[in-house]
């Protein structure tokens, strides 16, 4: 199977659906001197084409803008973690064969399309977080049930401040897809009026026969009733926006399993609040 | 504790407090009392600083806040239990709870959320939830009761903690104010339109609002006064 063509056919199918909704990346801070636990494969601008059988964490670091093509297998009960950081054109193949708790997190500037197929009977459970702030990210999550009793519940959340995110998500159930379940949905939440969030959630369904097909799309302002709110508990303009990603991080990475991802993953959450001027 | 004077507060040009003076002593449960629209939670959020067009003075322990803002009142110690709480998704209730909580460690702040949270028979099932997202009435006023005792203010402002309970409910939430005025000494300000609550608890004074503005004030004598006549009678020899 030719992922890369079934990447490409989809791109197609959605192009009519998205074509007015492309972001351009800036060539944004690379965060290039993290200090990345030795325990965590890391890929830095080039290519991976990787067979998973266990549970793997990976970090991506890109400050290119060529294209980049990652390709991941998954043949057994995994957990496998994604974190993109920097900026790029990156293109994520992922099958999953088996049972599968995915989690991608994206923080910097970037044009991102991830694929995502279940093959026969796959179990696939995916938790997406993207930290946008000042900078622009732009995502297609294309999710294709292709074989019968394949189940796929994709959860996207954007968190933006001073950015903007364009969240397009293509779910296609195939002919041979029955008794398969889908779920996009695709969540945002804007920190400030100068943000801008669009989602874009889209279902193709070739085969009705199915236990679920279901797709969203919300977003969500902190309006002035809910900042006053918590600034009669002590908290200021920035703290409240700390707390928000804080809160969306942690619980991100409340369900991997991977102490020394965790850990990097609050170093960086450190890094990023602290270090953005968010006013 | 506080005193207020001669407050006036307008809202979309209509003046909704007028002429307002109150005071609380320290270490007093004081008790406002009013029929619906008198302007009791409109000078609850005043008192937070939730408007900025006001003519009038507060001071807070001798100092004028007046013109401070929402989070400088809450830093010097007043707290305000909401009457509707707002939800707001995608803000873990735990986290929120670590951030306000005081304490030198995270696990002393766990600790201590947890603490609270079996002490006001709070489901922990809760914390994992969005703040205040898909809460009950009474889970909300619970809820606000915690925050109370995260936050450990000097004055709590504590808008209807009582609407919407069942007769067990309430008894539990008057315990948990009573118990916070004694362990902490502060002053409270309780703010209802029914006496029910006021039957479980120890109170210093009892202030009547109509109209925006307090037109009576006296002990809790009143309260029996308010449940015997109703609040027209004051209506009355108030026109």
């Amino acid at each position: 199977m030719d992922y890369v063509n079934l990447l490409l056919s989809l791109e197609n199918e959605s192009r009519e659906l998205f074509k007015r909704y492309n972001l351009d990346i800036e060539n944004k801070e690379t965060y290039s001197e993290l200090n990345i636990p030795k325990s965590l494969s890391t890929v830095k601008n080039s290519d991976l084409d990787k067979d998973i059988e266990s549970d793997s964490s990976i970090v991506f670091l890109y400050n290119e803008e060529k294209e980049h093509i990652n390709k991941i297998f998954v043949n057994k009960k995994s957990e496998i973690n994604l974190i993109f950081i920097g900026h790029g054109n990156i293109k994520n193949i992922v099958t999953n064969s088996d049972d599968l708790k995915l989690n991608i997190i994206v923080i910097g500037s970037f044009k991102l399309k991830n694929l995502i197929v279940g093959n026969v009977n796959s179990n696939t459970n995916a938790k997406e977080l993207i930290i946008c702030r000042s900078s622009n990210i732009d995502i297609t999550d294309y999710i294709l049930n292709y074989e019968e009793g394949s189940k796929i519940n994709f959860e996207t959340l954007s968190i933006i401040s001073k950015g903007k995110v364009f969240s397009k998500g293509y779910a296609k159930i195939t002919n041979k897809a029955i008794n398969s379940f889908s779920n996009l949905e695709i969540r945002g939440i804007i920190l400030d009026k100068e943000s801008q969030f669009v989602p874009l959630p889209h279902m193709n369904i070739e085969n009705a026969n199915v236990l679920g097909a279901q797709h969203g799309a919300s977003i969500l302002f902190l309006d002035e009733e809910m900042r006053k709110y918590l600034e009669s508990r002590g908290l200021n303009k920035k703290s409240i926006d700390q707390l928000y990603i804080t809160s969306a991080i942690d619980n991100s990475i409340s369900t991997i399993k991977n102490d020394e991802l965790k850990k990097f993953i609050d170093t960086l959450k450190d890094r990023i609040i602290l270090n953005v001027n968010i006013e | 504790m506080l005193e207020i004077e001669n407050l006036y507060i307008k809202i979309n040009d209509k003046e909704i407090i007028k002429n307002l003076s109150l005071k609380i002593e320290d270490n007093e449960l004081h008790v406002l009392m009013g029929p619906n629209g008198s302007g009791k939670s409109t000078l609850a959020k005043s008192i937070m600083g939730y408007f900025d067009n006001i003519n009038g003075r507060i001071l807070f322990n001798g100092l004028d806040i007046t013109k401070l803002s929402i989070e400088e009142r809450s830093k010097l110690g007043i707290f305000l239990g909401f009457q509707n709480p707002i939800e707001i998704e995608g803000l873990s209730t735990m986290t929120f709870l670590t951030h306000i909580a005081k304490g030198s460690s995270f696990k002393e702040k766990i600790d201590l959320i947890y603490s609270i949270a079996d002490r006001l028979k709070i489901d922990k099932e809760m914390l994992s939830r969005s703040l205040n997202f898909g809460f009950s009435g009474g889970e909300k006023k619970r809820f606000e009761i915690m925050q109370m005792y995260l936050l450990k203010p000097k004055l709590a402002i504590l808008d209807e903690p009582d609407s919407g309970l069942d007769v067990d409910s309430l008894k539990e939430i008057a315990k948990a104010i009573s118990d916070y005025k004694k362990e902490s000494n502060a002053s409270i300000l309780l703010i209802t339109h029914y006496s029910r609550i006021t039957n479980y608890l120890d109170i210093n004074r009892v202030s009547v609002m109509l109209n925006g503005t307090i037109v009576k004030s006296g002990d809790i004598n009143l309260i029996k006064e308010i449940e015997q006549k109703g609040y027209n009678y004051l209506v009355d020899s108030n026109v």
